[in-house]
């Protein structure tokens, strides 16, 4: 019998078995659940109702957490695409024996504990962190800012958490694009900047996109950052879904604010793909 | 004695055909050549032999045995890869000793018998390197000693030499040839290469499109080529489109006229009273130097040089013929004095009605 | 070159940015004072003593470390294989596959955390360390699976088929061949799965209990609530231990790749 399966299912199975298991069937169980009710007590009951979904849609307050997330999310991937192509296109164009170092330097804090970075920030941006202490030294402020328990604090220490991932992404491109062009488009007579503008931007365009992509798609649902620097201040979707899992038992509104959560990744993420591609297109007639 | 048979290989890779309805049977002891250009399926029939693919139809057969029902480890076949495909990872002698220890040869013969088998390739002190630290050639040879240690009855050889330089292919090749000797295996030869195959091969078979076209001694596939293909592929031609054909000027002879209107004698052929193509080599064309005109011996072209290549061994001429596109090509060997002709100086060849081949 | 120099100049203060809240964890962990206060008061190693000696990392770290070395026992094996399977036998749905066995990556961990969560409190499972390690091989297979992908790729395939010519059989091929010479992704593989799951928050805040912590779990709520030199102190030992790990893997990648 064994024979007639042929080898590489059975090479498969072992981890079809095993996400099948612990990966699809339980995002199954939570989908289902987003349509259980809550009783007024707190309790579960299995129904198909959209109950919990109303209660996201009308509440003034879940729909400013879901805006604040989304923009968290957008003002996050576009500083790390700025700082992050600043240091790709440093790093492509600087000598080969110094690229490897630099990108595992830029892609340490990616293997270091995501828990640990954000205690880092938090040393860093309390009231009477080092940025403060060292800001009032030279003078440069008079009072401590309030940085903690921010959305400022978040988007800074979340910009830090994401902006490897969009260096590596956007170091692919860059690094596989040929200098000759800019080049040959300096020798034409354009400036430094022009020549940026016109070449090695449109050129890396795949880079971007998959970079702010990757990015905002993380920083949506990311959970260690809003939670130790936001706190219950800034209330992003991922906390509060952590909360009403954890806390407040309500697995049933848990699930139906993830289900909204991966839903609104999947929009904005499209929306912002075909955006782009009619742009180009025009650019292109 | 019939050693290799295969019938009616048929192999796709999709909707490709890649080998189409191939037979060919290898005698016992001999070389067979397989030459082809690039992408005409030799890689692919060596690979169904060794297993490493599964004809789509046909049968493939060692000895009596039907191979396409045994599983590639346990076909009595060696495969020589043209990257020479030594594992990284281990000595020249774990290499040599790898398909020993899998067929469970008793550890005490092991060494011996890696042993003789690298002495056989020239390789006995390089037991203890590793792939990389040796030549393209020191690594191919690692690969043969691997191989003919097992003693197979059949040995594949992919391109094996192509990866070398000019002088070690040569060298290489006819160490091939004398391990044939002392292993005494029956090989299938791939090569793109026709030198090679001249050298290597006992006989020749030509493939294109998935396909045989020629089968026979290096000989007979130089002299007699089937088609325009098989003479251009194997060795230099010129192929001369003919225009109209004259029958019956005589009995044994016709006369063609190819374009230009130059007029043509060749040998009459039943098989073939509507040629289109004429085919000279042109190593058997000579410069024609005194005035002695023998046109029922002869065949004879004039034209103007368009170039003289000096080789070494030999000239080649191009001659530019009127009414025709390609330089008309001769090669002139083993001359004793220099040639003397200028660009463009009128010349006449000749070469004998029997070395015309139409097709 | 100007304009070189003005990107340059950028990079540097981006680095620092880069670095930082590493640099600030390390050198708070020698400060003398018990609580985290700036700028240090002064120099000591207690802090890494009793960190070590005794105390409220001990337990959950070796945890999670039981953790991720038995996540990584499974997901490396179960990975290789998926991975062998889909690049060296053609099947029509080998990207399906691909995609299935990555999209972990894609879909959030929180939501997973959730989804499990209900299912195993469905199914009655109270053991923590069995929900945790199914979780946490899950979570590391799509890092195995592209790993391994990208270096069976780069193998020159023929070298394995000698070695069935030579009369390996296939398993004994992929023991004896294959498996020596992904040895550089293999290791890159193990590295990436020891850390992830190391590292791994979220899955433990919601499937574990009282009596199985991990350490993030342990550092996360003395982030919230107990900012101690101590807890500087064992970051900082974290810091080290990943930059060292990460350093050997690359060490023993090359070692492999001259001979
Ligand atoms: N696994 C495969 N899948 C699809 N097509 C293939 C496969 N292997 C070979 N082919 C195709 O089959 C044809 C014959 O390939 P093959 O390797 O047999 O050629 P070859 O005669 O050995 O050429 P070369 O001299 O370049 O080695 C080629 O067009 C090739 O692209
Ligand atoms: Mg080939």
């Amino acid at each position: 019998m064994l024979k007639r399966i042929p080898a590489n299912w059975i090479l498969l199975a072992p981890g079809i078995v095993i996400l099948l298991l612990a990966f699809v069937f339980p995002l199954g169980r939570l989908f289902i659940y987003s349509f259980y009710k809550t009783t007024s007590s707190g309790a579960i009951e299995p129904a198909f109702v959209l109950d919990q979904y109303i209660k996201f849609f009308t509440d003034t307050y879940y729909l400013e957490m879901l805006w604040r997330s989304v923009y968290v999310g957008v003002i996050v991937s576009a500083i790390c695409l700025v700082l992050g192509y600043f240091l790709a296109y440093g790093i492509a164009r600087t000598k080969p024996k110094y690229r490897i170092p630099l990108l595992m330097l830029i892609a340490l804090p990616l293997l270091t504990s995501a828990v640990i970075r954000n205690f880092g920030w938090i040393i860093i941006l309390s009231k009477k962190g080092i940025l403060n202490e060292i800001l009032i030294k030279l003078n440069i402020i008079h009072q401590p800012m309030e940085l903690m328990y921010t959305v400022s604090g978040v988007i800074i220490a979340l910009v830090h958490v994401m902006l490897p991932y969009m260096v590596l992404v956007l170091y692919a491109v860059i690094d596989g694009m040929d200098l000759n062009l800019e080049k040959a488009a300096s020798n034409l007579g354009a400036n430094k900047f022009k020549v940026w503008w016109y070449v090695t931007l449109p050129i890396s365009k795949p880079g971007i996109v998959a970079g702010t992509l990757l990015v905002f798609s993380i920083t949506l649902s990311y959970f260690i950052t809003p939670s130790l620097v936001g706190g219950s201040q800034v209330k992003l979707m991922a906390t509060e879904i952590e909360d009403q899992t954890i806390q407040l038992l309500n697995w049933p509104f848990a699930s139906a604010m993830g289900v909204i959560l991966l839903i609104t990744m999947l929009i904005v993420t499209s929306l912002y793909k075909k955006a782009l591609q009619s742009k180009y297109e025009g650019a292109n007639t | 004695m019939t050693e290799l048979q295969l019938k009616d290989i048929y192999k796709k890779f999709g909707s490709k055909v890649v080998v189409n309805k191939l037979n060919l049977t290898v005698e016992s002891g001999e070389m067979l050549c397989l030459l082809g250009p690039s992408g005409c399926g030799k890689s692919t029939t060596l690979s169904m032999i060794a297993g490493m693919q599964t004809p789509t139809s046909g049968s493939i057969m060692l000895e009596d045995k039907e191979l396409t029902k045994v599983a590639p480890h346990k076909r009595d076949v060696g495969l020589v890869f043209q990257n020479y495909a030594l594992f990284p990872h281990l000595s020249v002698f774990d290499n040599v000793a790898f398909g020993l220890r899998r067929h469970g040869v008793p550890k005490s013969e092991i060494g011996d018998r890696v042993r003789a088998s690298l002495a056989s390739v020239q390789l006995a002190e390089f037991e203890d390197r590793f792939p990389a630290q040796l030549s393209g050639g020191q690594q191919q040879r690692v690969a043969l000693a691997r191989t003919l240690v097992l003693k197979p009855k059949l040995v594949l050889f992919d391109e094996p030499l192509s990866n070398l330089d000019a002088k070690l292919r040569q060298a290489l090749g006819i160490e091939i040839r004398l391990l044939q000797k002392e292993y005494k295996f029956t090989g299938v030869f791939v090569t793109h290469d026709q030198e090679e195959a001249m050298l290597l091969g006992d006989r020749i078979a030509v493939m294109n499109g998935g396909n045989i076209v020629q089968l026979g001694t290096p000989k007979e596939v130089y002299k007699k080529p089937v088609d325009p293909f098989v003479a251009n592929f194997i060795g230099e031609s010129n192929l001369l489109p003919i225009a109209n054909t004259d029958l019956g000027t005589s009995s044994e002879t016709m006369e063609i006229t190819i374009l230009g209107g130059h007029k043509i004698k060749v040998i009459a052929n039943d098989n073939n009273s509507n040629p289109s193509k004429v085919m000279i080599r042109p190593e058997s064309i000579e410069v024609l130097v005194d005035k002695d005109i023998d046109s029922e011996k002869y065949n004879y072209l004039t034209g103007n040089v368009a170039y003289i290549n000096y080789t070494g061994t030999s000239y080649l001429i191009g001659i530019k013929v009127e009414g025709i596109e390609k330089e008309f090509l001769v090669r002139i060997q083993n001359m004793t004095e220099d040639l003397h002709f200028s660009d463009e100086e009128a010349i006449t060849v000749k070469w004998k009605i029997k070395d015309t081949l139409i097709y | 070159m100007k304009n070189f120099k003005i990107v340059n100049f950028v990079n540097v203060f981006i680095y620092i940015f880069i670095l930082a809240p590493l640099l600030v964890v390390i050198i708070s962990s020698f400060n003398t004072a018990e609580y985290l206060v700036f700028p240090p008061q002064g120099f000591t190693f207690d802090w890494y003593h009793e960190v070590i000696s005794k105390g409220r990392y001990t337990q959950p770290f070796w945890n999670s470390i039981k953790l991720a070395v038995v996540t990584t026992m499974i997901a490396l094996p179960v990975g290789t294989m998926i991975a062998y399977a889909i690049s060296r036998y053609k099947s029509r749905f080998n990207d399906v596959l691909q995609s299935f066995f990555l999209s972990p990556l894609v879909i959030p961990t929180l939501l997973l955390g959730i989804g499990l969560l209900i299912l195993v409190s469905n199914l009655g499972v109270q053991m923590y360390f069995p929900r945790l390690l199914l979780a946490h091989v899950v979570i590391v297979i799509p890092y195995v699976v592209r790993t391994m992908i990208a270096g069976f790729a780069g193998m020159d395939k023929s070298i394995e088929q000698a070695s069935i010519i030579l009369g390996a059989s296939p398993i004994k091929t992929f023991f004896l061949v294959t498996v020596p010479l992904a040895r550089p992704a293999l290791l890159a593989s193990g590295f990436l799965s020891l850390v992830v799951s190391f590292d791994e928050l979220i899955i433990a805040l919601f499937l574990t209990g009282p009596g199985f912590n991990t350490l993030p779990m342990t550092i996360y709520s003395d982030v919230q609530f107990n900012l101690s030199t101590s807890l500087a102190a064992i970051s900082s030992l974290i810091i080290f231990g990943t930059v060292l790990l990460g350093l050997l893997a690359v060490l023993l990648m090359g070692v492999n790749k001259k001979s």
